[in-house]
């Protein structure tokens, strides 16, 4: 059913070529207005390779800005020198995986908590604070340390945690059925999840071995240390189609946020829409936590702070809350390996240490005029 | 529609839990280990399965090459290329080890996993990842060629060693990264078993690093260790005379155990203060309580709440069992033995503080009068562990082992095995010295 596109088409045609003598200048200010946003997103864009550009040059082994970017075309043309095969491993193995990651879990981290604050209408809302992070922790923890996999084999993992995100997502789902929950009721059925599950995985650390416990712990924090290319790849095979979906749902997330009755009568059918944005959004987070732990409020601030520039309309936030989500996870991560050089601090806790702040800023900047 | 909800959510739940009680049930996989202090060389090659590889072993493999009626199944390393069959070609390998000449070697790690090694093994530039890892380096005589190191080691022990050769240390306690071991130049690293996520990268991109995994809660035999990379870095004589150390104290207990009846006690653990409320037992298969085990049988509960098997109570269960559950307390005092305390030495005498803080602990109780609540510094799963344990003898059995030995023994440690040059009776907390 187009009735709703339609209806809204003939509304904007009619005011398009209508002869209201403000048309020109209303026209001029929302272009105007537009591409501020789009320059937005791509200003985030910029920052993200840039600071992709500069955390592939940092590093405890000394290799200088300029010789890495050699040692980089020098790998992927293969032409690498025996004697510099070491630093060839550097760049390419440990820094390169590490920072394609970083902008992988940023993006994911970023759109999830979009997705999760306009489904659920909840601006307290993410992959975090809804328990969906914290099932995929649960199932990643069983993996790592009971060996306690649903399904065998290479991507056991990201399963694992997959399935146990989609626990909390199915709690979440049931609790907005109910007709007096109101948005805080759902949101606080997340946390409550958040909880069990966090008590369950702290039940298993306890009982852990030490190297099982030392891996889960590290996990648990949330860091991109170490991350392998073929985890990058299982990443970007789940992130990139998985946030191209999302993207091609923002119009109709949009629709949503107005409301279930609202979004009924533009033809969505909200039970379907609802059902399938969360499994994607639960499998992207799956695909990011499964290797990264759990980075906190990515998903919760980046949002919130795209829209101070971009507003509301899901279409534009989308990618630009990638994008910035992007850089800014990667900014902790060059923080985090730079504060206390030689020694690293994990990326979730740099991203706890600035996200929360934020976070307070912006609750108190937005007290009057909410989200 | 609400009763649906409710049976989804119980549903959840029940997932959940089942999972959880599925890995209790599953256990933690830990097997019954045992102390064995000798004959601790796992490398095949090592023929009559000895502390070394020498002739001995040599002619061993030609006996039985030529006479295969011999019953080979006392002989686990025979095979040292591990090829499946005894010939020359695994005599040549260990003349190859004999003569120090260049060849690949196959010993059992601390997974029980064959693990083929490359000998001799480079040991100029050392990173240790625990600072008790510098003690087994220290152990081997190779103290000197650590370069990187955690700040635990180069800024809490500054005032036991000269460490000056260290040239990098990295915050926290455990491995440094991949990176700076590349950039430090490393050719050998001793790191913990679950250390493999920063060492296996750090080989892979330099194929001249060896890396030694030693499992710290390996149950007692921390011999073991020391043995295989003491051959693989050319220091078989200083392995040897640590083994035999270990030996002459197993043989110390042995003899003076001869018509005693073991001891039952539980070992406690204190950190770095000593709290009310609770107490903390190690329970088997810890380390500590293997070490002991020629003396005393320590409290053991499957009723495990702790990883590495330490059992918190609440200290009414302590002064409630006594004398049913255990007989003896030992108190184990982590951060007393050689800790910086104002720039030097923890002292005896802050040991006798906290000795007497202990005694308030269990004042409700006689253990302390009936001379049954004893303490010493933390001896789990350091490489000086041993030396502990014949002053714990003389604790537990007063009229068979002296006081005299026990101080012997662990001087001996510190004079012999360790670049640190320590007086056990005046520099670090130890014993309860208090009379």
């Amino acid at each position: 059913m187009n009735g709703g596109t339609s209806i809204t088409k003939q509304a904007v045609d009619e005011w398009l070529h209508g002869e209201y003598p403000e048309l020109e200048e209303d026209l001029e200010e929302y272009h105007r207005f537009n591409h501020l946003k789009y320059i937005f997103i791509v200003a985030c864009v910029i920052v993200a390779i840039l600071t992709a550009g500069y955390a592939l040059s940092i590093g405890e082994y000394n290799i200088s800005f300029l010789q890495t970017y050699e040692l980089l075309w020098q790998h992927l043309t293969g032409s690498v020198p025996e004697d510099m095969s070491i630093q060839d491993y550097v760049v390419w193995t440990l820094r390169s995986p590490r920072v394609l990651g970083g902008l992988f879990a940023g993006a994911a981290l970023s759109v999830g908590g979009v997705m999760m604050q306009g489904l659920l209408k909840n601006p307290l809302a993410d992959t975090y604070t809804t328990g969906i992070s914290s099932g995929a922790s649960l199932g990643a923890t069983l993996a790592i340390c009971a060996g306690f996999t649903v399904i065998a084999g290479q991507y056991s993992l990201v399963i694992n945690a997959f399935l146990f995100s989609l626990i909390p997502m199915a709690v979440i789902l049931s609790v907005s059925k109910l007709k007096s929950a109101s948005v805080t009721t759902i949101i606080m059925a997340g946390i409550a999840v958040m909880y069990l599950f966090n008590a369950v995985t702290s039940l298993l650390k306890i009982w852990a071995e030490s190297a099982a416990l030392s891996a889960v712990f590290e996990w648990s924090v949330g860091d991109l240390t170490g991350l392998k290319w073929e985890e990058v790849a299982v990443m970007g095979m789940v992130v990139i189609p998985g946030l191209i979906i999302l993207y091609l749902m923002s119009e109709k997330l949009n629709a949503m946020t107005m409301g279930d009755e609202q979004a009924r009568s533009l033809g969505i059918n909200v039970e379907t829409f609802r059902l399938v944005s969360l499994l994607t959004t639960s499998l992207v987070t799956a695909a990011v936590v499964c290797f990264t732990g759990l980075i906190g409020f990515i998903g919760l601030v980046c949002p919130h702070i795209v829209r101070m520039f971009i507003g509301s309309d899901n279409r534009l936030l989308l990618p630009a809350s990638a994008a910035f989500g992007a850089a800014f996870l990667l900014i902790c991560d060059v923080i985090g390996r730079v504060i206390i050089a030689p020694s690293t601090l994990q990326v979730g806790i740099i991203t706890s240490f600035i996200g929360g702040p934020v976070f307070l800023y912006l609750i108190i900047k937005q007290r009057r005029t909410g989200w | 529609m609400d009763k649906k909800i409710i049976a989804i959510v119980i549903v959840a739940i029940l997932i959940v839990a089942a999972a959880a009680t599925a890995i209790i049930l599953m256990g933690n996989g830990s097997q019954e280990k045992t102390v064995k202090a000798t004959g601790n060389l796992p490398v095949y090659g090592n023929a009559n399965n000895d502390d070394a590889i020498d002739k001995k072993d040599v002619d061993l493999m030609e006996k039985l090459i030529k006479d295969s009626s011999i019953d080979r199944s006392a002989y686990p390393f025979l095979d040292a290329n591990q090829d499946g069959k005894l010939d020359s070609a695994d005599v040549e390998i260990v003349k190859k080890v004999i003569n120090k000449q260049k060849c690949d070697l196959y010993y059992v790690n601390f997974e029980d996993k064959v693990t083929k090694q490359s000998f001799p093994v480079k040991a100029d530039r050392i990173c240790v990842n625990r600072y008790f890892f510098a003690e087994a380096v220290d152990i081997l005589g190779l103290f000197d060629k650590i370069v990187l190191a955690p700040k635990k080691l180069t800024e809490d022990r500054s005032h036991m060693y000269d460490m000056s050769h260290i040239e990098t240390a990295y915050e926290g306690g455990k491995a440094p990264t991949t990176e700076l071991i590349l950039e430090n130049k490393v050719d050998l690293i001793i790191a913990d078993s679950w250390d493999g996520s920063v060492c296996e990268p750090a080989m892979e991109a330099d194929p001249k690093i060896s890396t030694f995994y030693v499992d710290i809660y390996s149950y007692g035999n921390l011999v073991k260790f020391i043995e295989i990379i003491g051959l693989f870095v050319g220091a078989n004589e200083r392995a040897a005379a640590y083994a035999n150390f270990v030996n002459g104290i197993n043989d110390y207990i042995d003899e003076g155990m001869k018509g005693l009846t073991k001891k039952k006690i539980a070992i406690t653990y204190l950190g770095s203060t000593i709290t009310a409320g609770n107490t903390t037992m190690e329970c088997a298969p810890c380390s500590s309580t293997y070490l002991v085990s020629k003396l005393a049988d320590a409290y053991y509960s499957d009723d495990k709440s702790s990883r590495n098997n330490r059992y918190t109570v609440e200290d009414e269960w302590m002064l409630k069992n006594y004398k049913i559950e255990y007989d003896a307390i030992v108190a184990m005092h982590e951060y007393t033995d050689t800790t910086k305390v104002n720039g030097t030495y923890y002292t005896p005498a802050m040991f006798n503080d906290r000795c007497d803080q202990l005694d308030q602990k269990y004042s409700a109780i006689s253990i302390k009068n009936d001379g049954n609540l004893h303490s010493a510094s933390f001896f789990s799963i350091t490489f000086g562990s041993y030396a502990h344990i014949p002053m714990i003898a003389h604790m537990l059995f007063p009229e068979k082992f002296s006081e005299e030995k026990g101080w012997d023994y662990l001087q001996e440690y510190w004079s012999n095995f360790s670049s640190a040059k320590i007086d056990v009776r005046t520099q670090g907390g130890w014993f309860d010295t208090r009379a």
